[in-house]
């Protein structure tokens, strides 16, 4: 497949018509859209994503504009729909990027239940897969970005797709979500890091993209495998501490972070039985990325 | 042992053990539960394990189960160990995983 590598006059007239069809990981996606801001930024992130044929399955129709309504013309707002239907509440139009990528997480996350789904970024080095499940504030898409900006492959910032059978994770690198300070800390921590333009008084906070790396794109579809999980927790101030946790606690906490456990019921427990078996479990306290990424870095055969 | 009179002549079963899957490791005393039911998820030590599968198999009242909890963990049949069984039992039921009647 092509990249959509394409003039943003073309991306913009394709939304606004038939639709940009992308491969991400294993989806092909449909987008259509009348704003200028999701013309824009779908060029910036989405330049390496294949094209997806006119003729082949969508797996997901979206579509993000503005709502019907006077308001558009006083405070303009965009609405995000899945095939017709709205899940979310309008949000101010300057957030209709985010609101494209929150959206669809939940599309993936409410329908792709052939994966046990985990709400966490997965990273590789050496084709071994390291899984960082995290609550919301615990660092893990600031560490995740800081890693693939010193090498490491992204499969994903927002979700470990693991398939219940042999445990590989397909990966489904999308750009990663930035809040607040790590907006600065980013673009501060190395070069060639390519961050969007941030959005201010979203619900969390200020949120900017980083663009994920093209070479991380074009081995989308290179399933790996797992052999680590560490639970980011940023502490300011504190010093880098990684510690192995049983595979018991491993567990339950891997399953609190799970979007369709519950609903997979007992293969979504056999599968998550069979992760911490296979992969050490660490807790990981820290506050500097360098010494962090050092320690991850030292796990890797 | 005398045991309290809210806590006699009630027999404890496991509701659907059937749906009642478990990990363990030989390496590890915590072991996980899971409740294909409901999808509860517990995090359980030794005691709680032990507790669940016992009443797994049967219909059991406390003093039984307590008889056998303290054979097994080489333990007193005491008031703590009663009332250890007793909060665990009450727990486990309020999570629908076990059930409790009257004999």
């Amino acid at each position: 497949m092509k990249p959509l590598n394409l003039k943003q006059g073309k991306i913009a007239h394709l939304l606004r018509n038939d639709g940009v069809r992308i491969q991400i990981g294993p989806f092909a996606v449909s987008l259509r859209s009348r704003l200028r801001r999701v013309a824009e930024q779908i060029a910036f992130f989405y330049a390496d994503y294949p094209r997806v044929a006119e003729d082949a399955f969508v797996d997901f129709h979206i579509q993000i504009n503005n709502p019907t309504g006077l308001r558009h013309w006083i405070r303009p707002q965009a609405i995000f729909s899945f095939d017709g239907f709205a899940p979310f509440k309008p949000l101010p139009e300057d957030q209709a990027f985010a609101m494209f990528e929150w959206g669809l997480n939940w599309c993936i996350a409410t329908t792709a239940h052939q994966y046990l789904i985990v709400h966490a970024a997965v990273v590789a080095k050496n084709g071994q897969a390291v899984i960082l499940p995290g609550e919301p504030g615990a660092g893990k898409s600031t560490l995740c970005a800081a890693l693939v900006s010193r090498g490491w492959r992204l499969l994903s910032d927002e979700m470990a797709m693991i398939d219940p059978g042999g445990l590989s994770i397909t990966p489904v690198p999308r750009p990663i979500g930035l809040k607040n300070e790590s907006i600065a800390i980013m673009k501060n921590y190395a070069d060639g890091v390519q961050i969007g333009p941030p959005v201010t008084d979203t619900a969390k906070g200020t949120v900017a993209h980083m663009r994920p790396p093209a070479e991380s794109v074009a081995h989308a579809d290179s399933d790996a495998q797992p052999e680590h999980i560490i639970f980011p927790a940023y502490s300011a101030g504190a010093d880098t501490q990684l510690e192995r946790i049983e595979k018991a606690h491993g567990l339950t906490r891997i399953a609190e972070q799970s979007f369709n456990y519950h609903i997979l019921g007992r293969e979504g427990f056999e599968t998550l039985t069979r992760l911490v078996s296979r992969c050490p479990a660490f807790d990981l306290r820290y506050s500097q990325l360098d010494s962090a990424i050092a320690r991850i870095d030292a796990l890797i055969t | 042992m005398t045991l309290e009179p809210d806590i006699t002549g009630i027999l404890w079963r496991a509701n659907f053990p059937d749906f009642f899957l478990w990990a363990e490791w030989e390496d590890e005393e915590a072991s996980v539960f899971f409740h294909q039911g409901s999808g509860e998820t517990l995090l359980l030590n030794p005691l709680g394990a032990y507790l669940l599968k016992t009443i797994c198999s049967e219909g059991i009242s406390i003093e039984k189960l307590a008889h056998r909890t303290a054979r097994y963990f080489d333990l007193p049949v005491d008031k703590a160990l009663l009332g250890t069984i007793n909060m665990s039992l009450r727990t486990f039921e309020q999570k629908g995983l076990v059930l409790s009647s009257v004999s």
